[in-house]
């Protein structure tokens, strides 16, 4: 799987933050705020194809937690860039 | 030579050439109040062109307004962008102008339509001046004590009732713009300037304030006010922008990072409220007495 490039992480005032596209001039902008662990993955597998393994082993080369925390953590983060269309439609 | 008039806004002079948009213009309301003795222009829009309408384009935006008498498409090919605005009406002609991105110059073709001709001019500064660190923001502007209150809210939700309630309740209050206010940051401080654009009031004033807050509005069966955090504020402020232009990352990105910039400075606020004076009197407080 691969994010769809037209997704960038941007700055503002201190927060780390994806626009996600939608109906616009309506209610509230949609956007994910990442923590510093989403943006260590975001920027690890932007731009390339991947799979949940790479996440997990992303988790476990930068934290010390077990495989199966880690493993639990990179399922929950790519449940959230699948959930909100993040990724490329094959 | 064509007829040209030179315009003030925000700071920043425009001046706008042709000898029909000129016209239309002069008996324009709003715009009279914003023109500029002669001065070098910063950014220069000459309508009266012959522009070819490209066969292909990337279409950025397109709209068809329920409320309003034309069809509204941006789009782009290569490094310029299109701006193309279509009659309903079979008889009426269409307007199509052309920016090439990072220029301070926007030619289109003749347009003496008024209401086109201003959502045109419209979309034309808020690209020419988006990467001078400010944006229209769709709003209605109290200004309380010499510093602006921006309200925010999607069209119906009450952002021109709740200033006005602040006119009726709130001493020392005065509306600076009821629609399209130009929001900026200078010198490390974010202000709002009155603009051509207010809506269907006639609220033009050429002038600029310090901004105090934003509150973003939403109607309730009770009066409520809470700050927001920076990611919050930021989708509560960002919708207001022109939709348009966040389809392209390029504007995109300088829209964001205006924004970014003011949330680091001023306080956003969610208020759910009723039509009434306490509403008035509960944003008033939050921003003015927040120790109270």
């Amino acid at each position: 799987m691969k994010i769809n490039p037209i997704y960038k992480v941007r700055q503002v005032a201190g927060e780390n933050i994806i626009l996600l596209q939608g109906k616009t001039g309506g209610d509230m902008t949609r956007v994910i705020a990442l923590n510093e662990s989403a943006l260590l993955l975001w920027d690890n597998m932007q731009g390339k194809d991947f799979s949940l393994e790479d996440v997990v082993n992303v988790l476990l080369d930068n934290y010390e937690v077990e495989e199966a925390v880690a493993r639990a953590d990179a399922e929950k983060w790519l449940a959230t860039i699948v959930d909100n269309g993040l990724l490329m439609q094959e | 030579m064509a007829d040209a008039i030179t315009y003030s806004i925000a700071n920043h002079l425009i001046r706008i050439e042709g000898d029909r948009v000129c016209a239309v213009l002069r008996g324009m309301p709003g715009f009279p109040v914003f023109v500029a003795e002669e001065g070098e222009p910063e950014w220069r829009i000459v309508l009266g062109m012959d522009i070819p309408k490209p066969e292909d384009w990337d279409i950025l935006f397109h709209c068809c307004f329920d409320i309003s008498t034309m069809s509204y498409t941006l789009a782009k090919v290569d490094d310029t962008y299109y701006l193309y605005m279509d009659p309903y009406d079979q008889d009426g002609t269409p307007l199509l102008m052309r920016y090439r991105a990072g220029s301070s110059f926007m030619e289109g073709t003749a347009c003496d339509d008024p209401i086109m001709l201003r959502f045109a001019l419209w979309t034309a500064v808020g690209m020419l001046s988006c990467s001078s660190n400010m944006v229209l923001i769709h709003s209605s502007c109290v200004v309380h004590q010499g510093k602006a209150v921006l309200c925010l809210g999607e069209s119906g939700t009450g952002k021109s009732t709740h200033t006005r309630l602040w006119l009726k309740h709130i001493p020392d209050s005065h509306l600076l713009n009821d629609d399209s206010p130009v929001l900026a940051f200078e010198n490390g401080e974010a202000v709002v300037y009155g603009s051509p654009w207010s809506g269907k009031t006639h609220h033009y004033h050429q002038r600029r304030f310090p901004l105090a807050a934003a509150i973003r509005l939403s109607q309730a069966p009770y009066n409520r006010i809470r700050r927001l955090g920076v990611v919050e504020a930021f989708s509560a402020l960002h919708p207001s922008c022109p939709p348009a232009l966040a389809q392209d990352s390029a504007f995109q990105d300088m829209i964001v990072s205006l924004l970014s910039d003011i949330l680091a400075t001023v306080p956003v606020f969610h208020l759910e409220c009723l039509p009434d004076e306490a509403a008035a009197r509960t944003s008033h407080g939050a921003i003015f007495n927040p120790t109270k």
